[in-house]
């Protein structure tokens, strides 16, 4: 029976197959990241504050961290495939090698001892038939761990002795920080900015559609599919709760009223796009949908 | 020198194996009914017990105290006569421990279907089980123990040690994180609260993981390996060391399922490191398992066992090394809270513990009935199977967990979150039925086991009590070779056992004694109260429906997460909490701040019906709600259980409870009716709203300064 028809072969193969492919995309999603973050430095070298290294969001030490993880599974990958490649060739003779001798580096890498010594290392131990050799550690084994041991030293220092390391509180602190500079940059340059005291009632057909868009899949829940209320109040009639101008109702989405069960938008949506909805709400006047609540608050002209 | 004859019993090997088979397809189809109503929200059939939030303990219970607890067992009372030359101590024994933990499981799962939990997880079952569970875990012990002392092989195998430290590390555990309050015969409180709870219960949790799903499987392998491949392990210097070194790293490892939670930052480091240390203790399990096969790896390629040995160590070995990856902080961040850490598990889960048993299981079973395997091309289907079932479970869980939590992290240019809540799970669901398809796959691999060995045993005849002969323990030890000091310990199982629970002791007190005592470590916030007793009716129900299994209450000071719920967590909020309920998994959006973020009725609708409130919505309608009345006969107690528990009631507070009771639910009817809804006395559903409404509430109220310190500076000052 040829190596290749066996199942277990093939079994190996597909695993290391489908691992490939997730590390590939991986690997790419991550370079894509990165190229698009490298843009946006080159861009962000022009402005005066230079936002600290971010790729796509991750601060650049986590990227690189998923980097090596990567790396480090490809490695157990190649692992996996040395041990194929060796039920595949246990039938042939051995073949000359020409190249590197890769079985006899892993051979040196864990102080493997030829079969034919193995008499030599056997402990004498016998417990219901099994045996026990007294092989020595691997090295990189034992100097992985020394490592990980420094590693640790080195970790518990930085944080808790030196400082030199941000906790959770501090790291927070700095991301909000890098975002507010990134943010304050990029409205700079935005037609975007918009607030409470600038916002203009917008009527173009494109303005009032996205507007829809976002009150049918969002707002609805509360005010209804055509603003009829619901757990919140109408907003097709000419009462409001909280004033009814443009500017009015921009604050009211933007800050919301949370004691009264209305959430603050302002985190979800853009200035422009709650501009849009404001605008869009303000279009439902007079639109009298079925089932319409009740009018709440004051009559406004 | 003189030989004597004996017998093995085998008899409770095969009820163990019975029951590994039994639990085993239980656990995995209770696993996959969960799997499916995460796509699928009206599986549970509009039942209260078949909703998520109780199918997956029954999932999680099963599948690791009874599917693995019996795999355990059954290769434990296979393995330790062999090695000890001795029958088990005691046949009695043997048989109460059989039924006793048969019969803790079957009340554990119709009590959890029932929705009587302690809310903790991997720890749900309430106190009566707690209480049988050591009491069976002692006769283990006795039992255990009892073979050891009249055992015919003066040294003890490294299996044994495996044995011996699961044994004590658990009996540790278990009685450490089941400390708590009876309240009545179905209901505690867990002794501790808040930031402690939930310490004590990772300590607990993440020591589960090591020693229920891992050093007594090291120790089968440990046994069965050698057997299946004749072959001498590869290094018994490495065992030694690579021993030690797990069962005393492993314990201080707890910390790392609360990174970047309230718990103060110096228990978070010592997670993180300790993770770290532990991949080469790890490895060495791995590396003498897999070097142990060399010069047998033709054999591996003809005998199903084998192949199911190396597949499950290969596993043992990825999972091993991504643990302590994600412990650390930052792929933390990305990880914790999404389907990446359920992934791992189940590489472990599926692939190391359930290939192992499936490998023991195809080695005992022919042997245990005298015969040879029916057939060899149906175990090596089920090889293949079960192995693209793992690939199939586990990818698009790894992918559904990278996307969804880099979809929570998306802001866009002008500073928003980029994605609603609800847009990054509706995102991810054919990941989740790639998942149950991989699952699915796995178990029908389990029923062409089942029919083999089922052939197996028909054509065979067992042998109840099995003949064997070894030489009565000799006065004196001979050594051959080298002797090692360690050698010393071999022969002293009792030693052994006050060692290893020496080892386990440290990191446990060197974590916990200083959150309880150093009172820094969780700073109080004045305006944070007890809850009401509406509010802990309500909360009662939350626990009781597993709503902590898909809703965190832990607001990570994470920029994305300040923006969608509000003010990070600190660890003074859940000084009350008993138990935590901080989840482990954001399948639904986390609910710390969700207090005042909706109506009254909004919460309503939305438990009703909730694709009403959030079209796409997978969570289940709770129906059941709105028809059970709360049971203010309790109220009483739980208030008196409370004060015992240190929550500051006023003095005589328990018998005028339900006037504030009353009260309050008066006032959120009154909120209802604004809104055209009306509900009658004493439902559920008004006590679960109070409880909902008051959740981040209190922190709102605070002095800026008292609400913005935390634990975290108590290291740096």
């Amino acid at each position: 029976m040829s190596t290749l028809e066996n199942p277990f072969v093939l079994v190996m193969t597909g695993i290391m197959v489908v691992l490939l492919l997730v590390i590939k995309s991986l690997a790419s999603l991550l370079l894509a990241a990165a190229k698009r973050s490298w843009k946006e430095e080159q861009r962000a070298r022009a402005g005066v504050l230079a936002a600290a290294p971010m790729i796509s969001g991750i601060s650049d030490t986590t990227f690189y961290m998923l980097v090596s993880i990567v790396a480090l599974e490809v490695l157990v990958i190649l692992y996996l495939l040395y041990n194929l490649r060796v039920l595949l060739t246990e039938h042939s003779a051995p073949k000359e090698r020409k190249s590197i001798d890769y079985r006899a580096i892993w051979t040196k890498m864990n102080r493997f001892r030829p079969a034919t010594e193995e008499s030599a290392i056997d402990v004498g131990h016998d417990y219901d038939g099994i045996r026990e050799l007294d092989n020595k550690l691997p090295p990189w084994w034992l100097y992985g761990f020394y490592a990980t041991i420094i590693f640790a030293c080195v970790y518990l220092w930085r944080y808790h002795v030196a400082h030199s390391a941000p906790l959770p509180a501090e790291e927070y602190r700095i991301a909000v920080e890098q975002a507010e500079i990134k943010k304050q940059e990029y409205l700079k340059n935005a037609a975007n900015s918009v607030d409470e005291n600038t916002v203009k009632l917008l009527t173009s057909p494109a303005d009032l559609e996205a507007g829809k868009a976002i009150f049918q899949g969002t707002c609805f829940a509360c005010h209804g599919k055509n603003g009829e209320g619901g757990v919140g109040p109408n907003l097709t009639d000419a009462y409001w709760l909280h004033g009814g101008t443009i500017q009015d109702v921009f604050k009211t989405i933007k800050y919301g009223w949370p004691d009264k069960g209305m959430k603050s938008w302002k985190d979800d949506f853009s200035p422009g796009q709650i501009a849009q909805i404001a605008s869009y709400v303000k279009s439902l006047a007079g639109t009298n949908p079925p089932n319409a609540k009740a009018p709440q608050g004051t009559l406004m002209k | 020198m003189q030989v004597e004859k004996f017998y093995y019993d085998n008899r409770t090997v095969k009820w163990f194996a019975y029951a590994v088979l039994f639990w085993g397809v239980v656990g995995m189809l209770a696993g996959l009914w969960a799997a499916i109503s995460l796509y699928y929200p009206a599986m549970n059939l509009g039942l209260p017990a078949t909703t998520f939030g109780r199918m997956r303990p029954v999932h999680t219970n099963a599948v690791i105290f009874a599917f693995v607890g019996n795999g355990i067992f059954m290769g434990v009372y296979y393995s330790l006569q062999r090695l000890c030359k001795a029958r088990m101590f005691s046949d009695v024994l043997s048989k109460l421990h059989f039924w006793g933990w048969q019969a803790i499981i079957a009340t554990g799962a119709i009590t959890l279907w029932m929705g009587k939990t302690s809310g903790k997880e991997y720890a749900e079952l309430e106190w009566p089980i707690d209480i049988a569970i050591a009491v069976v875990w002692i006769i283990f012990g006795i039992n255990m123990f009892g073979t050891l002392l009249k055992r015919r092989e003066r040294h003890i195998y490294v299996a044994i040690w495996f044995y011996i430290a699961t044994w004590v590390t658990v009996a540790m555990l278990h009685i450490v994180n089941s400390v708590e309050l009876p309240v009545t015969l179905w209901k505690s409180y867990s002794w501790y609260a808040g930031v402690q709870d939930a310490l004590v219960q990772w300590w607990y949790g993440h020591n589960a993981v090591a020693f229920f799903l891992t050093t007594p499987y090291l120790g089968l392998m440990y046994y069965f390996l050698p057997k299946a491949a004749n072959r001498p392990i590869y290094s018994y210097r490495l065992s030694i060391i690579h021993f030690w070194a797990l069962i005393f790293i492993y314990i201080w490892a707890g910390p790392h399922h609360l990174l970047y939670t309230a718990l103060p930052d110096w228990a978070q480091s010592l997670g993180v490191v300790f993770s770290v240390m532990l991949i080469a203790p790890s490895w060495g399990g791995m590396l003498n398992g897999l070097f142990t096969l060399r010069g047998a790896w033709d054999k591996v390629r003809e005998d199903p066992v084998l192949k199911f040995l190396v597949v499950a160590i290969t596993c043992y070995g990825m999972a091993t090394f991504e643990g302590p990856m994600l412990s650390l902080k930052n792929v933390n961040a990305i990880s914790h809270f999404t389907d990446w850490t359920i992934a791992h598990v189940h590489i472990g889960a599926l692939g190391w513990n359930g290939f192992l048993t499936f490998g023991v299981l195809y080695w005992l079973v022919p042997r245990m009935w005298n015969t040879t395997l029916y057939s060899k091309k149906l175990a090596g289907a089920h090889f293949w199977i079960g192995t693209l079932g793992i690939v199939l479970y586990a990818v698009p869980l790894y992918w559904a967990g990278f996307t969804q939590s880099m979809m929570w992290k998306s802001f866009t240019d002008e500073g928003q979150l980029k994605f609603q809540f609800l847009e990054t799970v509706t995102h991810i669901l054919p990941m989740y039925i790639a998942r149950s398809i991989g699952g699915a796959l796995y178990i029908s691999g389990v029923f062409i086991m089942i029919y083999n060995l089922a052939k197996t045993a028909a054509q065979g005849h067992f042998v109840a009590n099995e003949a064997a002969e070894a030489a009565a323990l000799p006065e004196t030890a001979t050594t051959h070779g080298r002797a090692y000091w360690h050698r010393w310990i071999e022969r002293r199982p009792m030693q052994m056992l006050v060692f290893s629970l020496i080892a386990v002791a440290i990191g446990g007190l060197i974590e916990l004694v200083p959150t309880f005592l150093v009172k820094s470590n969780i700073p109080t916030i004045s305006s944070v109260k007890p809850y009401t007793p509406l509010e802990l009716q309500g909360r009662d129900i939350y626990v009781r429906e597993g709503c902590y299994l898909c809703h965190s209450q832990m607001v990570r000071p994470f920029r994305d997460e300040v923006a969608r719920y509000g003010e990070y967590s600190k660890a003074g909020e859940f000084v009350y909490d008993h138990p935590f309920q901080w989840g482990s998994k954001r399948t639904g959006p986390d609910l710390a701040r969700v207090g005042g973020k909706y109506p009254d009725s909004w919460h309503y609708n939305h438990l009703l019906d909730p694709s009403s409130m959030s079209p796409g919505s997978i969570m289940p309608s709770y129906v059941w709600l709105f028809d059970h009345e709360i049971d203010t006969v309790d109220t009483y107690k739980k208030i008196r259980a409370m004060q015992t528990l240190g929550v500051p009631y006023p003095e005589g507070y328990a018998e005028k409870a339900n006037e504030d009771l009353v009260k309050q639910e008066a006032s959120i009817k009154a909120s209802l009716k604004a809104d055209k809804i009306s509900t009658g006395q004493n439902k559920e559903i008004v006590a679960l709203i109070a409880y909902l409404q008051r959740l981040g509430k209190d922190i709102k109220a605070a002095p800026k300064e008292e609400a913005s310190a935390d634990g975290s500076n108590v290291m740096g000052n």
